[in-house]
């Protein structure tokens, strides 16, 4: 887990390269917050668990759909008859907070994104209340999945 | 004291003192020389023979006339290839061979006679009228044993189980004379004719006009024997059932004059003909089917192959016929190893093969894969008399299953191939699938940090950092695009640049092209260039080569553990370069370690914590490397509960003065 402290709710991003996501993490610091990664679905849903049980804050959840299951560390713990597609780990992710642990839109808004089009991922991620689906295509401005980020912390900035 | 007949070979009980021998109707004894102690007694009109089975003695008697009486594998004196030993001249057709009187002792079993001794000839003269009183039941035995001969001459499946017409007709002298009627007849003879009796009948009226008459003139310039020949049974004055006739001339020269008749063996084929238009018939359909059948004997002659056997071997059917069906195969051992498989298999079961065959061309051989059903044909005393299959060219198949890397030894069902079709696609999807992301992913990072720094929003402290991460996953790209050019080439068979590489600046500068990916993890590579330039350099395309250490090292970052190092190390073993990367990661289970080189296969483990994989980068690796003569393996030694020490050997080939 990688922590950027701030007196402000940080941003949970979860996302197996993080490299990948400090475009994003320059944009959120330059807005006053912090992060916190979570790198597996493993360790995300101890974070979101953290949030259920009002053990953890943050102000939004960034999630990667496709995205590794397990650390380097405990995979080869796990027998693998019990590993699941790490293809739609961030749609169980969603599943888990919303549905499963009801974590509501005002408590953790939720962001998703993939990078590239799947049709599948999108009508699973639809079927969950109160998370926005983005592309990670490059493209900016309204619509975009750093413009939704940069509202997001906005509003929770004037909280 | 007894007299024996010398019957062309064998000896019959003709005249005895024993008071014993004949009593209850026995009127003949046929001996068999040289079988051991054997006989045949005739006894009530009941055939028996009596047989040594072990050397000890022990007697056991069958009644021939129930089916399979005959002990399996007994010796045929009638079969053309088992002339009794010391008797006639084999060479020699037996109604040729001199009947003589012998003189010996018979060995009696009560009222019955179990053996009989040889001794010296005597020359007997009876006439025709003694032979009518004396000896009616030498017509049912000359018969029985000339039919039988017939019977198995002309094909007949179970020779000793005659089931024809057989009549004796007294024998004209010439075939312009009338046919003198017929004497004797087989049980059922009759009734292929449909009549009560064939008795007194005259032979010619039973065929169509001058059939018979052709036959016995056949016969006559022949060596006595002619047929079989195709005719027809008179039914009411019309010619009604499909027959063949075989007839010989006998002649029994004991007598004055000599006793001669016309044995004739009408057989109905009807059935035969029948059956025989249905496996023709059955072997047309499956010729439009391309289902090809042969029947091969043991020494692997053809004496039937189907006109689709002739078009994919390449042969005549006559070439077939006087040739083995060893050389078919590119191993000529391959048929007698089919045959020993056949033979250890279930007898009612065909046994599948899938066989690579030579086909015959203008030009040589050109090879092909038949997939063959087969099994041993036996006779109806079991043994084995040779081989028949039916077969279906494969090699399109074949060559379907090795593009999509079966390993299976037969062919697959189309299920199974189907599901591997459709795996393949599903693995090609997700390739493109994962690639996309792959690059996708990178080059949104790009841009969007590009753009930080155009807004200025990357603080000054960590720009260096986020430069080398823009050039390095920028090389990450173009790499990727390059693994993808490669497969092309690969692929595509194109020939590679063949140039001096050094190998120490092509690991070093590899590895500063990743070293923006070693930070997150905290990794780092250290590479022995020392040990490197002892190896110096490689012969091969610099391209090629490069991309087998990006795709290594990159493997060995994404399965390192955290704060580990990974080293790549050179030496040479026996004039050969051998290149080592070890890194501490994942541990490979040893039931995977072959197949990560198999393309698109990723283990479960590295799925767990690399979903974007394509399962091609090892593969790549193998594949660029055998093009330059090189061999990699991979060893994964634990080095705690769940990690190991993962070690990929390249071992190049020698270089060439």
């Amino acid at each position: 887990m990688m922590t950027h402290k701030s007196r402000r709710d940080p941003v949970l991003l979860i996302d197996d390269d993080i490299d990948d996501l400090m475009w994003l993490v320059e944009r959120i610091e330059a807005m006053g917050f912090g992060f916190v990664c979570a790198t597996n679905e493993a360790e995300a849903r101890d974070r979101i668990l953290a949030i259920s049980e009002g053990r953890e804050r943050y102000c939004l959840a960034v999630i990667d759909v496709m995205m590794a299951t397990h650390s380097i560390e405990h995979v080869g713990m796990v027998d693998e008859k019990f590993f699941k597609s790490s293809k739609e780990s961030g749609v169980r992710l969603c599943h888990y907070a919303r549905v499963e642990l009801g974590i509501s839109a005002a408590e953790l808004p939720i962001a998703v994104y993939t990078a590239r089009v799947d049709e599948q991922a999108r009508q699973q991620i639809g079927a969950i209340p109160d998370v926005r689906h983005f592309f990670r295509d490059g493209a900016e401005g309204e619509g975009s999945l750093d413009h939704h980020v940069a509202e997001v912390l906005q509003r929770s900035s004037g909280d | 004291m007894s007299l024996f007949l010398d019957d062309h070979g064998l000896l019959r009980l003709s005249a005895t003192t024993d008071a014993q021998m004949g009593r209850d109707g026995s009127n003949g004894v046929v001996y068999f020389p040289g079988e051991g102690i054997t006989g045949w007694v005739y006894q009530a009109g009941t055939p028996k023979r009596f047989f040594d089975e072990s050397a000890a003695g022990g007697f056991r008697r069958r009644d021939l006339r129930q089916p399979g009486g005959e002990a399996p594998g007994a010796r045929r004196p009638w079969a053309a290839d088992s002339a009794p030993p010391g008797g006639a001249d084999a060479s020699r057709p037996r109604n040729e061979r001199r009947h003589s009187l012998r003189s010996g002792v018979a060995a009696r079993a009560g009222s019955s006679v179990s053996s009989a001794c040889r001794g010296s000839a005597i020359q007997p003269h009876f006439t025709q009228g003694e032979e009518d009183a004396r000896w009616p039941s030498m017509r049912t035995c000359w018969a029985r044993n000339f039919a039988e001969e017939m019977a198995a001459n002309g094909g007949a499946e179970h020779p000793g189980d005659v089931r024809d017409a057989v009549y004796l007709a007294r024998f004209a002298a010439s075939p312009t004379e009338p046919v003198s009627p017929i004497v004797y007849e087989h049980e059922g003879a009759a009734q292929l004719y449909d009549r009560d009796s064939l008795i007194g009948a005259g032979a010619e009226e039973l065929y169509p006009p001058g059939d018979l008459r052709r036959a016995m003139q056949s016969a006559i310039d022949g060596r006595g024997t002619s047929g079989p020949m195709d005719t027809f049974a008179m039914r009411g004055g019309h010619p009604r059932v499909p027959l063949e006739i075989s007839v010989r001339r006998l002649e029994n020269p004991s007598f004055t004059p000599p006793s001669s008749y016309w044995l004739v063996l009408a057989r109905d084929v009807t059935e035969r003909r029948k059956r025989s238009e249905e496996a023709e018939r059955t072997r047309a359909f499956l010729d439009t089917v391309n289902i090809a059948y042969f029947r091969s004997d043991l020494a692997g002659r053809t004496p039937y192959a189907s006109d689709l056997d002739c078009k994919l071997t390449g042969y005549s059917r006559e070439e077939l016929a006087a040739m083995s069906r060893a050389v078919l195969y590119e191993d000529a051992a391959e048929r007698e190893r089919l045959i020993a498989g056949l033979r250890s298999a279930d007898r009612e079961r065909l046994l599948r093969r899938v066989v690579r065959l030579r086909r015959k061309t203008e030009h040589g051989h050109e090879p092909f894969y038949v997939e063959a059903d087969l099994r041993l044909v036996r006779d109806a005393r079991g043994l084995e008399i040779g081989v028949e299959g039916f077969y279906r060219e494969a090699t399109e198949r074949i060559t379907l299953q090795k593009f999509l890397d079966f390993d299976a030894p037969g062919l697959v069902t189309d299920a199974e191939l189907f599901d591997k079709l459709r795996a393949d696609a599903d693995q090609q999807k997700d390739y493109l699938l994962s690639l996309g992301h792959q690059l996708a992913a990178p080059l949104v990072a790009l841009i969007a940090t590009l753009r930080n720094f155009e807004k200025r929003m990357v603080r000054a402290e960590v720009a260096p950092e986020r430069w080398a991460y823009v050039i390095g996953q920028t090389r990450v790209c173009i790499d990727m695009v390059k693994n993808l050019s490669f497969l092309g080439r690969i692929l595509q068979d194109e020939p590679l640049a063949k140039v001096d590489v050094p190998l120490a600046r092509t690991v070093i500068r590899v590895k500063l092209d990743l070293r923006h990916l070693l930070r997150g993890k905290r990794l780092s590579i250290v590479v022995d260039d020392e040990s490197l330039d002892e190896i110096g350099q490689l012969r091969g395309d610099p391209d090629v080569l490069r991309q087998v250490f990006v795709n290594l090292l990159d493997n060995a970052i994404k399965y390192s553990h955290p704060e580990t190092t990974i080293r790549v190390t050179g030496k040479v073993v026996a004039g050969c370069g051998v290149v080592e990367v070890v890194n501490e990661g994942l541990a490979i289970q040893p039931s995977h370690l072959e197949r990560v080189f198999d393309r698109g296969y990723r283990t479960p483990q590295a799925a767990a914590i690399v979903p974007h994989g394509t399962g091609l980068g090892l593969w790549l690796v193998r594949k660029m490397l055998a093009l330059h003569s090189a061999e990699i393996e991979c060893q994964s030694d634990l080095s705690g509960a769940t990690r190991a020490r993962n070690r990929f050997r390249i071992s190049f080939p020698p270089r060439s003065p």
